[in-house]
């Protein structure tokens, strides 16, 4: 059964234009996906889409076979498994992060899932653990540095072990070290866990690392391409359309060249002399 | 991309534009004055934010009073302000005072901290307590006299030949301000010696209910945010600030910054609303189950209990 099946969604916020404008594709459990736009494209209102926090006013969604509306969600049992089985990783951490404490805000998703309080203390201590955040646990999440904050963020959501997690531009922020801590675990849940990862970003820089697949979103938000992600990524034709990579000039000495601008991206180019 | 003409300028200093000397004080150097109100209001939040932040790290010390519970601390301390309030005797408030540099000294807390309300409590007990010194509002046997009437009626009324200060009244406002450095004492040894969040779970223990507590918390975890925002959009605003402007610019800076700052949260309430909802929040609040009383806590509320009944006997 699919994870998710999106046909057609159109969404657009009141008085503005379509933020989401019939966008169509499916997600199969396992995958890694990734949302692939420029600023502004509709990578973040289709992930609040995908999590039923936003629901389309055209067109269908479906998740795990049901269709993904606003009374399907707010009805037992569909809306709390749904909860359970899609955890999001907001791109503000301060958004997430409401507790008082690190502890308290791994306990919130165990509390509204009514879990005992034995089990909600042991999930809380295991993944703390696998985070390495243990030190963090008696901490006020407004005193943690960004890339606490996101495994704290992340943590809050690995405690009841969701099968699909949507990361809204997850290394935005973050320094080198706490990227490649972030990229690591991702691919430790993807690997070992099978979890399916839909990840939304306009830094291909680290595409290869948390996607096999990408979908790439217009500025005029419509669904431009789904493909692998090391194909999408040769593509630069592609990325200039849609203002992920940028023609960039510079000069060698007296040499001036010109090329699409990206560094993950082998690429010819040609110089001029002047 | 081509630059314009003027930018290709290098001549330093541009003289081309109309900054005079009196102008172009940045207002960062500004002493006192309207336009200054701003920057004091968000200073003011940041040393705000420091003092929570410093008075976590006195919650987190190993000593006597973050040993206990927040709930018998709760309990325990706003009892005994309760208590306070009703107490006469001058001595018994001295006893209770020293009890709280006691505990204050058992618990880590820097006696600078403790010892600070004594510059606010004068400021605030003076414009109440100055009169009560009078004979006029106390009467009683005169101690200092400061002024004889030469006309003692006041039309149909009949004024005090002199006006004194009596024993009584110096009963009274003594009486006064200890109760006041008392009970705000308690007050501090209770906020400084348990974290924000721990005081607030120690509040449902008097019986203040959950979403109270958890509209508490949210507000001081989301405070810090908006202030850092606040002293952001002030910081950014000095820093393009070049000449003085005058007062009515400013208040429409104000106001401009006042809209961002509103609209920032407004955003920043309905990213958490969802945050909480993706979480599976449907409006129920739940949390962990709070830790059982130690036997310490027990010793602390009956030392505490049994300090009450002792100050309520001997009045």
């Amino acid at each position: 059964m699919s994870v998710f099946v999106v046909e057609d969604a159109r969404f657009a916020y009141p008085g503005r234009e379509a933020s989401v404008n019939g966008v169509s594709f499916t997600v199969e459990p396992g995958e890694r996906l990734a949302l692939l736009g420029a600023n502004g494209s509709g990578k973040s209102t289709l992930l609040h889409l995908l999590d039923g926090l936003y629901f389309p006013q055209a067109g269908t969604i479906t998740a795990f076979g049901q269709s993904l509306g606003e009374e399907a969600i707010e009805r037992a049992p569909f809306g709390p498994q749904f909860r359970k089985d899609v955890g999001f990783l907001f791109q503000n951490s301060d958004a997430q992060l409401f507790c008082a404490t690190v502890e308290e805000e791994l306990a919130f998703a165990p509390l509204q899932l009514r879990w005992p309080m034995a089990e909600i203390h042991q999930r809380i201590d295991d993944t703390l653990q696998l985070l390495e955040i243990a030190h963090l646990r008696d901490r006020a999440p407004q005193n943690l540095s960004g890339g606490e904050k996101k495994r704290v963020a992340l943590a809050s959501l690995l405690i009841v072990h969701p099968s699909v997690l949507l990361l809204d531009e997850p290394t935005a922020g973050l320094d080198p070290r706490s990227q490649s801590v972030l990229l690591e675990i991702l691919e430790q849940l993807h690997q070992q866990a099978g979890m399916t990862l839909i990840t939304a970003t306009h830094d291909l820089t680290v595409l290869p690392h948390i996607a096999d697949r990408a979908l790439v979103l217009s500025e005029e938000h419509r669904l431009v391409a789904d493909g692998a992600a090391s194909t999408i990524l040769q593509d630069t034709d592609l990325l200039l359309s849609v203002n992920l990579i940028h023609a960039h000039a510079h000069r060698h000495g007296e040499t001036l060249h010109q090329h699409p601008h990206l560094h993950v991206i082998e690429h010819d180019h040609s110089h001029t002399h002047q | 991309m081509s630059l314009p003409p003027w930018m290709l300028d290098r001549t330093r200093p541009d003289t081309s534009s109309s900054i005079t000397a009196e102008a172009s004080v940045p207002e960062a150097q500004h002493g006192r004055g309207p336009r200054n109100i701003v920057r004091r209001a968000v200073g003011s939040f940041a040393k705000l934010l420091e003092e929570l932040l410093a008075n976590d790290a006195i919650a987190a010390e190993p000593g006597l009073l973050q040993q206990i519970d927040p709930r018998a601390k709760v309990i325990g301390l706003i009892g005994l302000v309760v208590v306070t309030t009703l107490v006469h005797q001058l001595t018994t408030l001295a006893l209770t005072y020293g009890l709280c540099l006691l505990l204050a000294a058992l618990s880590a807390i820097p006696p600078r901290r403790i010892l600070r309300v004594w510059l606010a409590i004068p400021l605030f007990s003076a414009a109440i307590m100055l009169p009560a010194l009078l004979n006029i509002v106390t009467p009683g046997h005169p101690v200092l006299t400061l002024w004889h009437f030469a006309a003692p009626n006041l039309g149909p009324w009949r004024i005090p030949p002199t006006l004194t200060i009596t024993d009584s009244g110096i009963f009274v406002a003594l009486r006064f301000v200890l109760r006041a450095a008392v009970c705000v004492t308690l007050a501090l040894l209770l906020t400084t010696s348990t974290r924000t969040h721990r005081l607030f779970r120690g509040l449902r223990a008097l019986g203040v209910p959950m979403l109270f507590v958890m509209l508490l918390s949210m507000m001081e975890r989301y405070l810090t945010v908006f202030v850092r925002a606040a002293e952001e959009i002030h910081l950014a605003k000095i820093s393009r600030s070049i000449v003085v402007t005058g007062i009515s610019r400013e208040q429409a800076w104000v106001a401009a910054g006042m809209g961002a700052l509103f609209r920032r949260t407004q955003s920043l309430g309905q990213a958490v609303y969802l945050a909480m909802v993706s979480r599976g929040y449907t409006g129920e609040i739940y949390t962990l189950d709070e830790p059982r009383w130690k036997d310490t806590d027990w010793a602390f509320l009956m030392i505490a209990v049994g300090f009450a009944v002792i100050m309520l006997i001997v009045g």
